[in-house]
């Protein structure tokens, strides 16, 4: 609690201190010089815009890869075996069939 | 009569990009504020306010006039200021933080009679300094807004970007951070 009301104190005290809002004198013109360089030459906005989408397309592939590659993942060497058995099982048998259902 | 920031906008839109420096005259001192909250060395807060001016200039587009051109410009800061504070994190140097005798002196003084230690301000904006740096980012961040920039929750979620009750659950977190790093700054010995 004592801990805490310092704290508070303390944050009080730096809000009465504003950081100075002064300017370097050359500053507007090495803003002016950044934005002339960026007209001049976009190559390296398009290239960090490039390099920004591939990193994301590569991590959206891993992910796509990672989420859908066990479910594509089907054993190639299922017996035909274990096929007509599900189908004898769910399927109910031919002579089953009432024929005398009629529309 | 000076043209408006809608003006000055359009104009730089349309071609005229001499223009911005406008902009960069006017919104530099408090945008040199702001920055110095974040970054100590001055030649970092130069390039931390040259960063923000031209991602400012590069997604004009993306203004679209609804809010003031500085509320703007203001989310563009806060949110290069954060990344600032998580790239320093990365690559800082750990060290141990020693109380100097204004400091140790400010603390007990406060511990006396709080409402007496107004005046010597350099030794509060020192220790806060000192307990800042300690803090992770999203800590500081929301420190610095909330109470020392003295901003709403809801400001602060429209700067950051986050929500309402995450802004609410990080001031919380932050300032339990900092009450662990005082307790080991030694400031609890003075109290």
């Amino acid at each position: 609690m004592k801990l805490e009301h310092f704290r508070r104190s303390l944050m009080q005290s730096a809000r009465r201190v504003a950081p100075p809002d002064t300017v370097p004198e050359h500053f507007v013109f090495r803003v002016h010089a950044a934005l002339r360089r960026l007209e001049a030459d976009p190559l390296p906005l398009w290239s960090a815009g490039l390099w920004r989408a591939a990193l994301c397309a590569v991590a959206v592939a891993l992910l796509a890869g990672a989420f859908f590659g066990p479910l594509r993942a089907v054993p190639q060497d299922l017996p035909d075996a274990g096929e007509t058995e599900w189908a004898d099982a769910s399927l109910p048998d031919l002579s089953e069939i009432d024929p005398v259902i009629s529309w | 009569m000076d043209p408006s920031d809608p003006e000055i906008i359009d104009a730089v839109r349309r071609g005229d990009v001499d223009r911005f420096d406008e902009l960069v005259r006017k919104y530099s001192p408090r945008l040199f504020a702001t920055a110095r909250r974040y970054a100590r060395r001055e030649d970092e807060v130069e390039d931390l306010v040259q960063l923000v001016l031209v991602r400012a200039f590069q997604h004009l587009g993306d203004w679209r006039g609804d809010a003031p051109f500085e509320h703007w410009l203001m989310r563009i800061a806060v949110r290069a200021c954060y990344d600032q504070l998580r790239h320093h994190r990365r690559n800082r140097e750990f060290t141990i933080t020693h109380l100097d005798p204004a400091e140790t002196d400010w603390i007990e003084r406060n511990a006396v009679a709080p409402e007496g230690v107004g005046t010597d301000a350099d030794a509060a904006r020192s220790l806060v300094a000192k307990a800042m740096e300690k803090l992770t980012p999203p800590a500081r961040l929301v420190l610095t807004l909330l109470e020392i920039e003295d901003r709403s929750v809801r400001e602060i979620a429209s700067l950051t970007g986050w929500s309402v009750p995450l802004v609410k659950v990080r001031a919380f977190r932050a300032r339990g951070e900092m009450r662990r790093v005082l307790t080991r700054m030694g400031v609890d010995k003075y109290l």
